[in-house]
């Protein structure tokens, strides 16, 4: 990554050393960005948000992958490998045979012996975790696993338990409350058992691969004494690699290599490399969370780029004059673009190194958010704040690029002025040569988008569809104007472009199938483009809004408001695109984190059957049908059995672990899960869960079936399709008889009871269950939960589940619209800097404006005006289409699953939506109101 | 050259019971009782500081213009001709001394009421044209009605018959940039003249034009002036200064000569 920093760093920063090698076009440069240090250092601070945006992206996914890699200082420590053998008392023999081995690359191998139960503290007030894992391990040989007592995690942990006792690992210490001294039970296996706890330990390095330790024996005693039905304990093997912690990662190939030959006598036994993958799923989330912020964060950087390139088009006007002076005293074109790229350069530059420093501040913010949606629920997680050099140098790079592209093009299109126009500031002339190369790019225009639609759709690459047609549309254009005039020409571009936007999910539901975030950014900027394109093009609709507004006795502080958006036309439009294209993003978001607020109770009716409470007990202790049926308030109960099985759909190269339920009849006696898809031929819901049971080659899948990402961007499967599934005995095909609309319990995909339990290796003890009438359901899930804590029983209702989920889902929903804010942030400062410098750019305007008796209010209000002129603008072009693209995706497209979401007005993030940027934008415009206000005419008739 | 009635029309249209703190009714009485000129200036200082460099523009200039008057104001390029201009119009502050216009101390008013007084009672023809870019030439000419809260209707009417007077009938809705040099400053001038104000002050207003074009906008000018409104025009061109009834002559910021333009020292008057 450092690599492609320092190419990108190279290829921008070389060029404009070798310009700065001549004096003078160095001097001249910097003599422009010297003689007015403010506006440098304005045009420098809004250069540096889009970096900002960038870095805070990579800061967050650099947090996450340290975060889930966080395990490894946790729970891991040296462990390597983990082999797990079916018959615990086999246990001892294979770790001999695996120490007499002699291992290369390796520098540990112990044994465990492991169990998971439900502990309870001892007292009046008992608190209870239902699922807690206790194991016997020597704390002799835990300190010299690995080779290091220091990092072993046994360090402080004392000799190993006697009988009765117990060393807890701080996390459950704290969850119960306990300290040295206390007595906690220990639920297994229908029997409990007490212990006084030794010591608490830190829950570090391997001693967190469990978390209560007991003496050896103690786990036989309980599988001496031990019910029917409960799951043996888990017998492992545990194997360290030399290195440290993650370096010891690279060795697991060369290690598995020999174990898998030292422990050929044995059956039953797998072999887990426990930290390669532990490592693995770290970068892969923290890529995924980059990515999902970079997807979002483009919108910004997006803006970011419309405001780079809005100011250095200010300053390409303002140095107009003075460089077509240069070009008529002998300076050639080339000169002139040197001149003006170094002083961007400069900008650029510093814009970088400033945009890295804010980015790590805006990441460390959303880092914080970050910890506190995910740590609640997820004790793994150690979310810290990373940050990597590598990233940040990669940040920074993409920052100056997009800079630099902009400050060339910038400065290639000044260097093509006219002479003389520029020196009197007229319009630039139009010219043959100038007519014939429009008409070129048009064409070019128009073939590259009808190229990139042709692919998108036969590829089905979602945003080359997204983006083919509004490129054609936008290149015709300069073509159209000739033809039909140019307010014609605009709006229909325009107009097609938000058409097209709009209805693609529509039109092309199998291209779209699965579009990632990519393609949300493409549709949401094809249509501001279009939205502010017809904006720009409507010139005589403005002017008679103008006219009306001052006939209505808007006054003069509207009409001089107005009229500078209107004159300059490419201005306002960069300002507005930047503005309405961050108040899409966030209206979008807004209307899903509204959506999904609401609808929770809906969400849990599409997977409760029926049913009102969702309950699991513990494979140690598995609770029956009947013991749930006793409890006081319970109606009925429908057994299930719960296992993970491989899925490979028919074409796709690699298999997905995903769970499967199996359910009989029982499940359907008071309702059905509801289907967002099925088979043709079954005319009912019910018809398919019916003819799941009757015929075993059939299956119900959820909507986000082997998705194992976030967010959008996976391959959605139908009804119809065919699955093969990896059993105890090989593989089967199933096809697909219809898809969950939703599924937040995460039931995975529904078989019937008789294939799980035949063809898998299932876990009894999940049940749903329904309350009698009158029973608060909440109330009895608790009584559930305390009543048969000694079975592991975590019992909640569907609503408090989904609703946590959807919490979740909220809240990262929230965050990304948070993070956007940076975006609202650059819209609003962009606009406070182009407002400020056209206060420069107009100061003789204003001066005489003051002149002929304009009050200084009416100047300040002038500029409110303006500044409100753009922002409603941008909220009514943001906000109404990222409405209707929200709508569209919810009631006609199945790019969030199959989910029966009603479109909700999300009344309180709109509001935000609205009157937060309006707000915004007119205290940005504040100070260079004031400023404007208190221009000296005679001063500013003065100025040049 | 006092004409009492032109004093009455002038006063009229000030906002002088406003500003004054005094009755319209009893304002009036006292200016024509008085019979007070338009533009009285006594001892006007201003310098113009830069870091440690200190310039005098002007130093303790005393100077009366009667109502009706057409004064030119001469004088060598950096001796202070716009910067008297600007302090006695109360465009610019002042150093020390007194301004005084329709018997307002113009430099003692808010700006707030020195604003309002501008608008009412005063037109400028400024020097390089300084209009404004992104508005047509009947826009740019109607603003100081709109300033004076005429209806957008009326101003626009009002604005181009001025425009028709000028000679630019034709050319209302083009923008400066489509307009030659001649054709700005006509526009200027009508800019300045169609609020009717009580004085005109001028800088500069032929110092880009060809010589045909430049004796087309004094002639504007001299007529505008026989119809009763005050001009103040500063000039460096010594063969028009016989169109006045007064010539100034300020040199290193103060006043030289001041009188009949045929009294001047030849000396002077080629500057």
């Amino acid at each position: 990554m450092s690599t492609v920093a320092l190419v990108i760093a190279i290829v921008f920063i070389l060029p404009a050393l070798w310009v700065a090698r001549k004096a003078t076009i160095r001097r001249l440069a910097w003599r422009n960005l010297a003689s007015r240090p403010a506006e440098a250092l304005l045009v420098t601070a809004g250069t540096m948000l889009g970096t900002a945006i960038i870095v805070a992206s990579f800061v967050v996914g650099d947090t996450i992958e340290d975060g889930v890699g966080g395990i490894v200082d946790t729970s891991l420590g040296p462990i390597d490998e983990s082999l797990t053998i079916e018959d615990p008392f086999e246990l001892e023999a294979l770790e001999a045979a695996i120490a007499s081995a002699e291992l290369t690359s390796t520098d540990g191998v112990i044994s465990v012996l492991s169990l998971s139960t439900a502990v309870t503290t001892v007292g009046a007030a008992s608190v209870g975790e239902p699922r807690v894992w206790i194991a016997e391990i020597d704390f002799d040989e835990a300190r010299a696993f690995g080779g290091d007592m220091a990092t072993s995690g046994f360090e402080t942990a004392g000799p190993t338990p006697r009988a009765g006792e117990a060393v807890v690992i701080s996390r459950v210490a704290n969850q119960l409350g306990i300290a040295a001294g206390d007595r906690i039970q220990v639920h297994v296996y229908g029997a409990t058992s007490t212990f006084t706890v030794r010591q608490i330990i830190e829950r570090y390095s391997a001693a967190g691969w469990n978390s209560v330790y007991v003496a050896p024996g103690t786990i036989e005693g309980f599988v001496a004494n031990a019910e029917e039905g409960g799951q043996p304990p888990r017998a492992e093997v545990l194997v360290s690699n030399t290195g440290d912690f993650e370096s010891g990662a690279v060795f697991s190939e060369e290690v598995v290599e020999q174990l898998e030959v030292a422990i050929s006598s044995f059956d039953g036994v797998e072999i887990d490399l426990v930290k390669e993958d532990a490592l693995e799923d770290a970068v892969a989330e923290g890529a995924e969370f980059t990515s999902l912020f970079n997807g979002i964060g483009s919108f910004a950087v997006i803006a970011g780029v419309l405001l780079i390139v809005n100011l250095f088009v200010m300053l390409a006007e303002e140095r107009k004059t003075p460089l077509g002076v240069m070009r008529a005293i002998g300076f050639s074109r080339s000169q002139v673009t040197k001149v003006f790229a170094i002083e961007g350069a400069i900008y650029s530059l510093t814009a970088s190194v400033a945009g890295v420093a804010a980015g790590v501040g805006v990441g460390w913010i959303l880092v914080q958010v970050l910890k506190r949606i995910f740590l609640e629920e997820n004790d793994l997680l150690t979310i810290g704040f990373s940050l990597q050099a590598e990233s940040l140098m990669l940040a920074a790079a993409i920052g100056l690029g997009i800079t630099m592209v902009t400050i060339w093009i910038t400065a290639l299109r000044i260097s093509q002025f006219n002479v003389i126009a520029a020196i009197r500031d007229l319009p630039q002339p139009p010219t043959r040569k100038g007519k014939v190369r429009t008409a070129v790019l048009s064409v070019i225009g128009m073939l590259v988008g009808a190229g990139v639609a042709f692919l998108g759709v036969s590829s089905e690459i979602p945003t080359a569809a997204v983006a083919g047609v509004p490129i054609v549309a936008f290149s015709m254009i300069p073509l159209l104007r000739g033809l039909a005039g140019e307010k014609v020409a605009g709006v229909l571009a325009g107009a097609v472009s938000i058409a097209w936007g709009v209805l693609v999910f529509t039109l092309l539901p199998g291209v779209m199938e699965g579009s990632d975030i990519d393609a949300f950014v493409v549709q949401g900027v094809v249509m501001v483009a279009g939205a502010v394109i017809i904006s720009a093009s409507a010139t005589s609709l403005w002017s008679r809004a103008v006219n009306g507004l001052s006939r209505a006795g808007a006054g003069l502080s509207t009409r001089l408001g107005l009229v500078y958006p209107l004159a300059r036309r490419g201005r306002t439009a960069l300002l507005l695109g930047m503005f309405s294209l961050v108040i899409f993003t966030i209206t979008f978001l807004a209307v899903f984190s509204g959506i999904l607020g609401q609808q929770t109770r809906g969400l849990a009716d599409e997977s409760r059957a029926g049913y009102d409470i969702i309950a699991t007990s513990a494979g140690f202790n598995p609770v029956s049908e009947d013991q749930i049926g006793s409890v006081d308030g319970v109606q009925a109960v429908a057994p299930l059995v719960r296992s993970w099985a491989e899925f490979q759909p028919i074409g796709v190269e690699e298999p997905e672990v995903w769970r499967v339920t199996g359910f009989d009849d029982r499940l359907l006696q008071f309702g059905i899960p509801v289907l967002g898809d099925r088979l043709p031929e079954y005319s009912t819901d019910r018809d398919v869960f019916e003819a799941v049971l009757a015929e075993p080659g059939l299956i119900v899948i959820d909507d986000f079936f082997l998705d194992t990402g976030s967010g959008p961007g996976f391959e959605k499967y139908s009804p119809g399709d065919e699955i093969e599934i990896f059993t105890d005995d090989g593989s089967e095909v199933l096809m697909v008889a219809g898809v969950l609309a939703s599924d937040w319990v995460f039931a995975g995909s529904y078989a019937s009871v008789e294939f799980v339990n035949t063809q898998l290796d299932p876990t009894p003890g999940h049940f749903y269950v329904a309350v009698e009438e009158g029973v608060d359901a909440q109330l009895l899930s608790g009584r559930l939960n305390a009543e048969l804590i000694q079975y592991g029983m975590e019992a909640e209702t569907f609503e408090s589940g989904v609703a946590e989920e959807v919490a979740e889902t909220v809240a990262i929903l929230r965050l990304f619209q948070g993070f956007l804010s940076l975006g609202l942030l650059i819209g609003v400062a962009g606009l406070s800097v182009v407002l400020i410098r056209a206060v420069r750019e107009r100061r003789r305007a204003i001066g005489v404006l003051r002149a002929l008796g304009t009050s200084a209010k009416v100047v300040k209000r002038s500029f409110l005006t303006e500044s409100a002129f753009v922002a409603v603008q941008g909220v009514l072009i943001g906000a109404g289409l990222g409405l209707v693209s929200a709508y569209q995706v919810i009631v006609n497209s199945s790019t969030f699953g199959e989910a029966n979401l009603d479109f909700v007005w999300p009344w309180a993030g709109l509001a935000i939506a609205v009157i937060v940027p309006t707000l915004a934008a007119l205290l940005a415009a504040a100070i260079p109101a004031k400023r404007a206000s208190m221009i000296n005419p005679a001063v500013a008739l003065r100025t040049e | 050259m006092t004409n009492p009635e032109t004093v009455r029309v002038a006063v009229g249209a000030s906002p002088i019971d406003d500003a004054a703190g005094l009755p319209y009714v009893d304002a009036v009485s006292y200016l024509e009782e008085q019979v007070m000129p338009i533009l009285s200036a006594r001892s006007v200082t201003k310098t113009y500081r830069s870091g440690m460099l200190e310039v005098q523009a002007l130093r303790g200039v005393d100077l009366d213009v009667e109502v009706g008057e057409f004064v030119i104001v001469m004088g060598p390029s950096g001796n202070g001709k716009t910067t008297l201009l600007n302090c006695l119009s109360g465009l610019d502050e002042i150093d020390e001394g007194k301004v005084e216009i329709e018997g307002l101390p113009i430099h003692e008013l808010t700006d707030r009421k020195r604003t309002a007084h501008r608008a009412r009672s005063m037109g400028f023809v400024f020097q390089g044209y300084n209009l404004i870019p992104v508005l047509s030439a009947v826009e740019n000419v109607e603003l100081p009605l709109l300033v004076n809260d005429v209806s957008p209707r009326t101003a626009r009417v009002k604005a181009a018959e001025m425009l028709d007077r000028v000679g630019l009938g034709e050319r209302v809705d083009h923008r400066p940039n489509e307009l030659s040099g001649g054709e700005q400053t006509r526009v200027t001038i009508a800019r300045a003249l169609v609020a009717e104000p009580a004085i005109v002050w001028a800088d500069e207003p032929t110092g880009n034009l060809d010589s045909e074009t430049a004796a087309s906008v004094l002639d504007l000018l001299r007529e505008v002036n026989t119809r009763g409104q005050t001009i103040v025009m500063v000039t460096h061109e010594g063969d028009i200064t016989d169109m006045a009834d007064r010539l100034v002559l300020i040199r290193d910021g103060q006043v030289e000569f001041d009188g009949e333009p045929a009294r001047a020292p030849r000396r002077l008057e080629a500057v």
